[in-house]
């Protein structure tokens, strides 16, 4: 007995990883909510990295992170689940991005990078002053990106975080392609007008 | 084409999102236009750079996932009915539906979200609590307290006094903990601060820790930066006990809170 309901329970294991995404999203919205988390299994990994990004640390990237999928699963039933999942899930995580951007630009002028600051940053080179010029442009391209505005930051982080196309990213802000591109390019070039106000060459 | 119409193009060029016609006409206008040029290798060199120093490896905790599911399960609809119940509590469930969205709409009130009571938050606020420097505020009347602060908390707060167990009811506030309204009780406990939070269980879930069993009650208990914390729900309050001690010595206090709030 015990064996079979074992069985049972693994096919029904397999049997939600291997849904789609969309009849996922159905099931759910239908009501189970327990299938819930085969979606956050696998969207989460790339939703954390581009709060990451956007919040600027990990505590406050995993609280990002919460608020896109809890606001996902509140609107479950206005999804169409005859469209791909994807595009509709990034469209509520990059509205909810913004969001949270805002509200916190009204509380503090500035994303502060925090405890994070020095993660990731590369460190190793056969010279250790050029490794310091790597860093310290680190920081400061970091920085450049920080003080984008939301949309626009988001607009950088989607695409070089998450390596959307522009025609991904358009549809994940909900903008024309051309106001994705621009953002884009807007984005590029503050960033590269703040290296360079502040004496880093960038091409080397 | 002009400079400014190929400038407008530069970024969809570089990353082969535009039509082949008009990726030739780029193509041809930065042969000829050095500016354009040295514009679409300097956009080109700064996304490299900003490749390296913006992706990341970093995952979330596990601990989030938990907190996640926990709170969409406190958004979840209640318990299925069948679908001939269903059919026959339809007209009921839609006359409600249509009377609430329409009262809803004109009250502009929001269905609440259930937050978790996040441990970070509350560790702050037991900072800031623990730190105040106010006058002592007179127990002459507990039922004055629990008024005042369930007017300034908007829920009804369980005020109780457990002297017995040696703490000592000094005063209360309402505050706003991030998006979360807690109230707080402050105690005097053996000469250090011991601080009981209220949330309203119909807007926060339990934050997720260890669980331990006192009296045959479940509890969840943790510590976060020497801070001992305990936590529970009494009906229609999440309690969380807070003090700078283990939690097995908050534990068996937090039972006689418990039970005081039981039996309030």
């Amino acid at each position: 007995m015990d064996t079979a309901i074992g069985l049972i329970r693994t096919v029904g294991k397999r049997s939600v990883s291997q849904l789609s995404d969309e009849s996922l999203a159905r099931r759910v919205a239908a009501g189970e909510v327990d299938g819930f988390a085969e979606i956050l299994r696998r969207h989460r990994s790339r939703v954390f990295r581009v709060c990451y990004r956007m919040a600027g640390n990990a505590e406050d990237a995993e609280d990002w992170t919460q608020e896109c999928f809890t606001r996902t699963y509140q609107q479950l039933p206005k999804y169409n689940a005859s469209r791909p999942f994807s595009p509709w899930l990034w469209r509520v995580v990059a509205n909810a991005c913004i969001n949270l951007a805002n509200s916190r630009n009204r509380r503090q002028s500035h994303v502060d990078l925090g405890i994070d600051l020095m993660d990731n940053l590369p460190s190793t080179a056969p010279n250790p002053s050029k490794a310091a010029v790597d860093r310290d442009e680190a920081l400061r391209l970091r920085s450049a990106v920080e003080d984008l505005s939301p949309p626009i930051r988001e607009a950088i982080v989607l695409r070089i975080v998450e390596g959307m196309s522009l025609k991904e990213l358009a549809d994940a802000q909900g903008v024309p392609l051309q106001t994705a591109a621009a953002r884009v390019r807007r984005g590029l070039m503050q960033a590269r007008a703040k290296l360079e106000a502040s004496g880093m060459e960038l091409d080397r | 084409m002009t400079c400014a119409s190929a400038q407008k193009q530069l970024v969809l060029y570089l990353a082969r999102e535009l039509s082949e016609d008009a990726s030739e006409r780029v193509a041809c206008h930065l042969e000829r236009c050095a500016r354009c040029a040295r514009e679409a290798e300097a956009l080109d060199e700064t996304q490299d750079r900003l490749e390296q120093v913006l992706r990341t490896d970093r995952e979330p905790s596990t601990r989030m996932d938990a907190r996640v599911m926990e709170a969409v399960r406190g958004m979840a609809p209640g318990r299925r009915v069948s679908t001939v119940r269903r059919r026959m509590a339809l007209f009921a469930v839609a006359a409600c539906a249509v009377f609430a969205i329409v009262t809803i709409g004109r009250l502009g009130i929001r269905e609440p979200v259930r937050q978790p009571l996040d441990g970070r938050v509350l560790d702050a606020a037991y900072r800031f609590e623990a730190a105040r420097d106010e006058p002592v505020w007179p127990p002459a009347s507990t039922d004055g307290l629990l008024r005042h602060l369930s007017l300034e908390a908007r829920f009804a707060v369980r005020v109780v006094s457990e002297e017995e167990a040696g703490a000592k009811l000094l005063h209360g506030h309402a505050l706003l903990a991030g998006r979360t309204q807690l109230a707080a009780l402050r105690y005097d406990w053996e000469g250090r601060p011991l601080i009981l939070f209220q949330a309203d269980a119909g807007r926060t879930s339990l934050m997720q820790a260890g669980t331990a069993q006192f009296r045959g009650e479940t509890y969840r208990i943790g510590a976060r930066n020497g801070v001992g914390f305990v936590a529970w729900r009494s009906g229609t309050v999440n309690c969380v006990l807070m003090s700078r001690a283990s939690p097995a010595k908050l534990l068996p206090l937090a039972g006689e809170f418990c039970e005081a709030m039981e039996r309030s």
